[in-house]
């Protein structure tokens, strides 16, 4: 289904931990609009899709969507360490 | 695997910017062939850098450990369990 990846998508450097931006962005993890939503729409979308190139374009942005979950997990942890 | 020394850690991040790059432009080009497959000029630019990232990839595991469970490339230890893990990367 997935394939972990030991690396960041992109790096982040947390030089100050700033507990008030966490908290903005642990919003973009999970509740109804964030990218964990977001990725699980894409992805069962799929199955009713008739076209195969939708089919793929739903399978690589819900995939997409899904590592964006994972960078905001590890941002939010950095974000917070020390800070509260 | 071996112990890393400074100069070490000055590849492995250089190796790892260079993956990270390929795979956001490779990314780009997935989506737009998913609704463009006879795209021929797409397609070959694809093509060189799906190549390009297969051998950053071989280099960067062959000298600092698997990136997926399917590149281990020492047959007697299990290096997967190395740290470290992404989100103990320090500066």
């Amino acid at each position: 289904m997935w394939t972990y990846e030991k690396k960041l998508q992109y790096p982040v450097r947390i030089r100050r931990p700033n507990p008030a931006a966490a908290k903005l962005i642990i919003t973009q993890l999970g509740g109804p609009d964030g990218e964990l939503a977001a990725a699980m729409r894409y992805l069962n979308q799929r199955f009713a899709m008739p076209y195969d190139r939708v089919k793929a374009l739903l399978t690589d942005i819900g995939t997409e969507e899904s590592v964006l979950t994972s960078l905001s997990v590890i941002w939010y942890s950095f974000s917070t360490r020390g800070g509260g | 695997m071996v112990s890393c020394n400074c100069s070490d850690i000055g590849d492995r991040e250089r190796i790892l910017r260079k993956i990270r790059s390929l795979d956001f432009a490779i990314q780009e080009f997935a989506l737009f062939l998913d609704m463009n497959p006879c795209n021929q000029a797409a397609m070959s630019k694809y093509n060189r850098l799906a190549f390009l990232r297969r051998r950053a990839v071989q280099a960067y595991e062959y000298r600092f450990g698997p990136l997926t469970i399917y590149g281990n490339t020492d047959a007697n230890n299990w290096d997967w369990v190395k740290g470290p893990w992404p989100w103990e990367m320090e500066d």
